[in-house]
Formats: structure tokens, C-alpha cells, sequence
């Protein structure tokens, strides 16, 4: 909770400055990039937490590997003040509450689609149409496939649940025949 | 009194007659003796017997009579003892003839109320009964439901278990298309 509230804290200072530059985007995508990085090289990510190397050791480390990735410079900019402050080790957190609050400001929304087979784009892409029609806004749409649902899709956002599968479908059923 | 004068004369004349015949007696054998002795004890045996008699006729009368009224006295008061003690048996013969029908009321008092507590354990008995076939009635009854409960859930459950696997096993890639178009249909309903 302490982690989510500082993550919550630093997220909100870098969408500022985003705002600010008119590049909170650019940010975003380059916050999603570090995170992918720091998941697959754990490595790295020991390196960047660990108080046991020197800080402009790890800057220095981080700055080289920003150059690799084309990060902009506020992104390590940021990433230098976490590692000055020890908080690197809240990076994946701070990165998810700053693409929630990017998605605030863009108006857009996450949804997960899941399906029991693999769908074409195009009905992906009409499904997507029209959960941005329903929502009124901009829908991200993540794919997971789950055979159990036997056939139809089923949309999360957030903690609402879009269900036109046939699972569920036999799951009323059944507890409609379990009360008659 | 009279009597006692009559018993002092018999003897009176006993004791004479006895001399006399002693007398006799001494005549008929001709031979010596003393008669003058005789007769003169005989004088002094009367004198002291009468002597005796003046002296102890009033005492031996006082205690006669003494003793006359101690046996009346005592043959009262047996009597009355006597009359007592009837009394006494009547009392107690009326107690026993009172305890007996006391006994017999007890009896019957005793017997109509292990006659009512016997129909009490009864009719409780009875009650019991009811009121244990009633629950065995209802607990049948729930046992009867829960089990069609049971089997209708279990037969709900392979009915939609084999429902799932003809739909997995005929669920073809149009028919998938056909589902989300109807789910995007239904999206459109939700706006």
C-alpha cells in the first residue's frame, strides 16, 4: 500500500512534466519499455536496486542502456532521481499508475478480450469499435485466449464484465434449472 | 359376731366332752390316776381360752374386717379396672374399625390416583408418540426432498456437462463469428 502511494506520488510528478513538455506519451511508452526490460533481465534490475554498487555507477549503467533504447531525456532524467533516491525498486509500480493516469488524460480505457479461439482482426477490430461506442472512449484492447469459454468472448474493463460466452451462458442455465 | 360366739362354744364343748370321756376313760379301767388334775387343767384351759378370746375377739375382728373391706375394696377396683379396660378394648376396637376404613379410604384415594397418573402417562405416552411419528413425517419428508434435490442437481449437472461437450465438439468457426457478432449486437443494446 506504502509502495502503491509512493508510486501513485512519483507517476503524478512525471505526468506533470510530461504534460508540461507535451510528451507524456513518448513518456509512457518509454516507462512500458524499462519495465519490459527490467522483467526480462533480472540482472539489470539487481543491479539498478542494489545499494551495493555505488549510485553513479548505476546512472551510468542506466544512462548507457537508455541510449540503446532511445529513452527520452526526462524518462532518464526520472530514472536518475529514482536511483539518487533508492527507489528503483518501485518501478514497475510507478510505470503501471503512470499509464493509468496517462489513460486518464487521454481519455482511454484498457480492456482485456477473451476468447475461446482465435478471432480475426476484423471482428477484433468490431469488437473494439464498439466498446469504444459503449464507453464513449478510446479502448486499448489485450487478447487472451481461454478454450473453457467453448465459444463467444468475454471483455474486462476494469471491474466490469462484458460476458457473451457460451460458459456462462450454460452456467445460468444451470443454475436456472437448479432452482426450478 | 354371732358366728364367733358359736365357733368359742363348739370348741367349748369339745374340749368338755373330751375330758369327760377321758374321765370315762379312767373309770372304766378302774385303776388310779388323778381326775381332780385333769379337771382342773381343763377349768384353766377353758378359763385361759376364754381369756384369749375377750382379749383377741375385738382385734381379730377389726383385722377381719380390715381384711373384708381390703378384698371388697380390691374386687371394686378390679371391677373397675375391669370396667376400664372394656373400655379401653372398645376404644381401640372403634380405632381399629376407624383405621380400617381409613385403610380403605387410603386404598382408594392411592388407587384413583395411580388411576389418573397411569391415563396421564398415557395420554403423555400418546402425545409422545404423535409428536414423534410427526417429526419422523417431516424429517422423512425433508430426506425425500433433499435427495430428489440431489438427484436433480446431479442430473442438471451431466445434462450440462454433456451440453458442454456437444457444444465443444460442434462448435465450428462460423458459429464462433455468429456468437460475437450476437455479442456485439447485444453491446449495441447495452448503449
Amino acid at each position: 500500500m506504502i509502495s502503491l502511494t509512493l508510486a501513485r506520488k512519483y507517476a503524478r510528478a512525471l505526468l506533470e512534466i510530461g504534460l508540461q513538455g507535451g510528451n507524456y506519451e513518448t513518456l509512457g511508452k518509454d516507462l512500458e519499455k524499462v519495465t519490459d526490460l527490467l522483467k526480462k533481465n533480472k540482472e539489470l534490475k539487481n543491479i539498478l536496486i542494489s545499494a551495493a554498487y555505488p549510485a553513479a555507477t548505476r546512472k551510468a549503467i542506466a544512462r548507457a542502456i537508455s541510449i540503446s533504447i532511445a529513452l527520452s531525456k526526462s524518462t532518464v532524467d526520472f530514472i536518475d532521481l529514482l536511483i539518487e533516491r533508492d527507489r528503483m525498486d518501485h518501478f514497475p509500480e510507478i510505470a503501471s499508475s503512470y499509464e493509468s493516469l496517462c489513460d486518464g488524460v487521454a481519455k482511454r480505457i484498457r480492456a482485456t478480450l477473451v476468447t475461446a479461439v482465435a478471432l480475426s482482426p476484423e471482428l477484433i477490430n468490431d469488437i473494439k469499435s464498439q466498446l469504444e461506442s459503449t464507453t464513449g472512449r478510446e479502448v486499448i484492447l489485450s487478447l487472451e485466449e481461454d478454450p473453457s469459454l467453448i465459444g463467444g468472448v468475454r471483455t474486462l474493463i476494469g471491474n466490469v464484465i462484458y460476458d457473451g460466452s457460451l460458459k456462462t451462458q450454460l452456467s445460468i442455465v444451470k443454475e436456472n434449472l437448479y432452482k426450478e | 359376731m354371732s358366728r364367733f360366739s358359736a365357733w368359742s362354744g363348739y370348741v367349748i364343748f369339745g374340749i368338755l366332752s373330751q375330758a369327760f370321756s377321758a374321765d370315762d376313760l379312767w373309770a372304766a379301767g378302774g385303776g388310779g390316776g388323778v381326775p381332780g388334775e385333769v379337771f382342773w387343767q381343763i377349768i384353766s384351759f377353758v378359763l385361759l381360752l376364754l381369756l384369749l378370746i375377750s382379749v383377741l375377739k375385738n382385734p381379730i375382728r377389726a383385722f377381719l374386717r380390715k381384711r373384708r373391706e381390703e378384698i371388697k375394696s380390691s374386687l371394686e377396683q378390679s371391677a373397675k379396672k375391669e370396667g376400664e379396660s372394656q373400655k379401653t378394648f372398645e376404644n381401640w376396637e372403634r380405632k381399629l374399625n376407624s383405621l380400617s376404613q381409613e385403610v380403605a379410604d387410603l386404598h382408594q384415594k392411592i388407587s384413583q390416583e395411580g388411576e389418573m397418573e397411569r391415563q396421564r402417562i398415557v395420554e403423555r405416552a400418546l402425545e409422545e408418540g404423535d409428536r414423534i411419528r410427526q417429526q419422523a413425517k417431516v424429517v422423512a419428508e425433508q430426506e425425500v426432498k433433499k435427495a430428489r434435490t440431489a438427484l436433480r442437481r446431479e442430473m442438471v449437472a451431466l445434462s450440462i456437462e454433456l451440453a458442454e461437450k456437444l457444444l465443444k465438439e460442434s462448435t465450428y468457426p462460423q458459429d464462433q463469428e455468429r456468437l460475437v457478432r450476437e455479442y456485439i449486437g447485444k453491446m449495441r443494446e447495452i448503449r
